[in-house]
């Protein structure tokens, strides 16, 4: 099964090496056409309609994501290409789009074509770039962002006031909701602490991330403990302590 | 009794002792020397001017039990009687009674008129010649010292024996008396002593004191607050300090026990009182049986007052605990800013330390990669260049972090070990125990680093496919365990460390320790030459 796709990325030498490494290494692939800025990128696409784009964030004059909010469809599967953005990649991590790192890695590079293709055959409409389109669109707005989170089934997108707290189950993490519903996500808790640590959520213990809205009180006993509004008592551990008494104000 | 009759056996000298001055004489008559002889008493002052008073009796009031009442016996019109307040002997002198017409007269003494002291008896004692009394002729009669009990009398008569003619009686009463006031002086009325005035009666009057006096016979007196000064004039007229004693009781308990008064005089002075209830007795040494008692009380200042006292004290005590709590609270607070002064200037010198290592194995992997492209082993160039670019991200994102999760520290470090393998040709593995929670172990940053470079540099560099480099990471109770072997050249321990990585990472473990004092790193270096290298770390309670 092959899939068309669009290259964007200012350096030519950067469309070279990815242009190379997917013939040898993505044969699938079918470079349909290449763009070197926002502009060109953005005619590509609407003109070409290509399944996958491979998108680099950091471009001279409009960058990558302003491209995206230019567009009126959002029908392809989209892969970012960066170098190091800290804002851009926190933001595509939180709505948990594909993203590649340069210098690119060959098996990341694979497996990321790999779950386009699988995702471009189930539906049309890319539900992820939307939802992070929306999240860039109403940037200040932090209540109205929805975080993506990916299970084993599905991906859900979630208010991060609907969380209570995340707890590490090795290299998964369970999150629990305020309707009571937990949800397994493959990702190790690490990986959400930087996510959610502008959203009011605090790393309390190496196995706990805790929203601060859902704190009840802070229980003296035992060394010190967090009492939630669902009634869950959360461990904070003996150097998380300054810290998480700080974040509740005392 | 008996010591009256004790008295009588004293030597007929002992009159010439006696210190006349000391006694208050009387008579009846005009002190000259007539045809009857005259009866004298002489009564001790003992330091008190007014302590003897004088009468004239008639002799009917006189009356004796039957066996000293001789019927038909005469007396002068009038007889002299005489109070002491003294309980000291009473002296008899008969002047017109002298050795030549001694044996004419004899003399008796009794005591209520129920018991003859002395029966009739001849006198045969005289005085001095030079002892003068008015104009009586000297050498005259001495009938001798005599006393009784408080209450009671003693008679003393003479008579012509011939004619039993009793010629001159005198009666000595020996009266209880208890000291009163006169007057009573403190700061407030202190000028109308000055100015004159004089208690009740007198013609310039001292209202305020009158009505003082009248407060302390009823005991209800009260002094204003200060005016805690008192002077208190005594009725008797006392020239001796010790004729006169007091004591003075202050809330029921002993203030001044008993004492002599502090002057010659009838003057009891009391100075700087403090607030309370008084008593203020007083009693001649003569007679210590009959007290006196004034009360009175001494209102105190609102600064004395038990209330204001309590308040003030719980005001110190307040005020005592403020001081401590603030001082507990300035020290707590001077504390806490020293330590965290302390942990950034440790945090500093840690982030100094990490940005010196980085580099170091950064050149090292460029170095690598620049081999692999200078050899053509394209495929593996891309690779390592990758995973370099991995490694670069995660250090430069460590940098700024104090701590790696340990799935991350695992992945830095096996990239690491397959840029250096590139050099090296070495074997290596990484194992971890099952039980260990990797994802939710966090290590300071790049703490292991230095070590796996330090078994690569000075362990297997040479041994190139026979080299091993193995790093464990394992779980014992709460304790993380790291240790990384080799099984290259070795070293010995005891000598100084190997490398710049070694000193910097000792030098980082003591900071660490120094900012988690509970979650104590210890590093054991196990090395000799030739029998490769094994470095253990152990992280302590490190999932508290």
């Amino acid at each position: 099964m092959s899939i068309t796709a669009v290259l964007i990325d200012d350096e030519t030498n950067n469309l070279d090496n990815l242009g190379r490494l997917l013939t040898q290494y993505c044969p699938e692939v079918q470079i349909i056409g290449t763009a070197m800025d926002a502009a060109t990128g953005k005619q590509l696409i609407t003109g070409l309609h290509p399944e996958l784009v491979f998108l680099d964030i950091q471009m001279p004059g409009e960058n990558g994501l302003q491209l995206l909010q230019q567009l009126t469809r959002h029908d392809f599967q989209l892969i970012f290409v960066t170098a190091f953005d800290q804002y851009g990649i926190q933001a595509v991590k939180f709505a948990a789009v594909d993203y590649l790192l340069k210098p690119i890695n060959t098996l990341e590079l694979q497996d990321a074509v790999r779950k386009a293709i699988v995702r471009h055959g189930e539906k049309s409409r890319n539900t992820r770039l939307e939802n992070l389109l929306q999240l860039l669109q109403r940037q200040p707005f932090k209540e109205e962002h929805r975080i993506a989170l990916t299970t084993l089934k599905e991906t859900r997108f979630l208010h991060t006031r609907q969380i209570i707290r995340c707890e590490s189950d090795n290299n998964y993490c369970n999150f629990f909701l305020d309707n009571s519903e937990k949800i397994l996500v493959s990702k190790p808790i690490y990986e959400f602490e930087p996510l959610l640590k502008d959203y009011g959520f605090i790393r309390c213990h190496q196995s706990h991330l805790v929203n601060l809205r859902h704190i009840r009180s802070w229980i003296r006993e035992d060394g010190g403990y967090l009492l939630l509004n669902n009634g869950d008592t959360v461990p904070v551990s003996r150097g998380k302590k300054e810290a998480v008494l700080q974040a509740l104000g005392f | 009794m008996k010591r009256l009759l004790l008295f009588l056996l004293l030597p007929v000298t002992a009159h010439a002792q006696i210190d006349w001055d000391n006694y208050s004489t009387s008579f009846q008559g005009d002190g000259k020397e007539g045809s009857h002889p005259v009866l004298v008493t002489a009564i001790p002052y003992n330091g008190i001017y007014d302590g003897a008073t004088y009468f004239s009796a008639k002799p009917g009031n006189l009356r004796f039990i039957d066996s000293l009442y001789a019927p038909d016996e005469t007396r002068p019109r009038y007889i002299g009687e005489s109070n002491t307040i003294d309980s000291g002997k009473v002296y008899f002198l008969a002047p017109g009674i002298h050795p030549a017409n001694a044996n004419r007269y004899e003399f008796r003494v009794v005591a209520d008129g129920r018991q003859a002291v002395v029966p009739w008896s001849p006198i045969t004692r005289f005085t001095d010649p030079g002892k003068a009394l008015n104009d009586f002729k000297p050498n005259y009669g001495f009938l001798g010292g005599y006393k009784t009990t408080w209450g009671h009398s003693l008679l003393v008569d003479i008579r012509e024996k011939a004619t039993k003619t009793i010629e001159s009686s005198a009666i000595v009463y020996w009266r209880n008396t208890h000291q009163t006031l006169s007057a009573i002086y403190t700061a407030q009325n202190l000028k109308n002593l000055v100015a004159g005035k004089r208690p009740y009666g007198g013609w310039k009057s001292d209202s305020t004191m009158n009505s003082r006096l009248i407060g302390l016979e009823q005991g209800k007196l009260q002094l204003q607050p200060g005016d805690n000064t008192l002077i208190f004039m005594v009725a008797a007229e006392i020239y001796q300090r010790q004729a006169l004693e007091y004591q003075l009781l202050r809330d029921c308990t002993t203030y001044r026990p008993w004492q002599p008064n502090d002057f010659d005089n009838n003057t009891v002075f009391l100075q700087n009182l403090p607030p309370g209830n008084y008593t203020l007795q007083l009693r001649l040494r003569a007679q210590r049986h009959n007290e006196t008692s004034y009360s009175f009380s001494l209102l105190p200042a609102w600064y004395e007052t038990k209330l204001f006292r309590y308040l003030l004290g719980a005001l110190q005590g307040a005020a005592a605990v403020a001081v401590i709590l603030l001082f507990v609270l300035l020290r707590q607070r001077r504390k806490s800013r020293r330590e965290k002064a302390a942990r950034e200037k440790l945090n500093l010198e840690l982030g100094y330390i990490r940005s010196q290592l980085n580099p170091h194995f950064i050149f090292n992997a460029l170095n690598s990669i620049q081999g692999l492209v200078n050899n053509n082993q394209l495929e593996a160039a891309n690779r390592y260049l990758s995973d370099f670019g991995l490694l670069l991200r995660d250090s430069l994102a460590g940098s700024d972090k104090d701590t790696t999760p340990l799935e991350q520290e695992i992945r830095i470090l096996d990239t690491y070990l397959l840029l250096e393998q590139l050099r090296f040709g070495f074997r290596y593995e990484i194992n971890r125990s099952p039980d260990l929670p990797a994802a939710t172990t966090e290590i300071p940053s790049f703490l292991l680093q230095p070590l796996v470079e330090n078994a690569i540099k000075h362990g297997v560099s040479g041994l190139h496919a026979n080299g091993f480099v193995r790093i464990a990471f394992s779980r014992e109770n709460a304790n993380f365990i790291a240790e990384v072997t080799d099984n290259g050249k070795g070293w010995q321990t005891t000598a100084e460390d190997k490398g710049y990585g070694l000193r910097l990472t000792r030098e980082r473990i003591r900071l660490l320790n120094q900012l988690s004092p509970h979650q104590e790193i210890s590093m054991i270096i196990r090395s000799q030459p030739g029998m490769g290298a094994a470095c253990r770390l152990q992280f302590t309670n490190w999932w508290t």
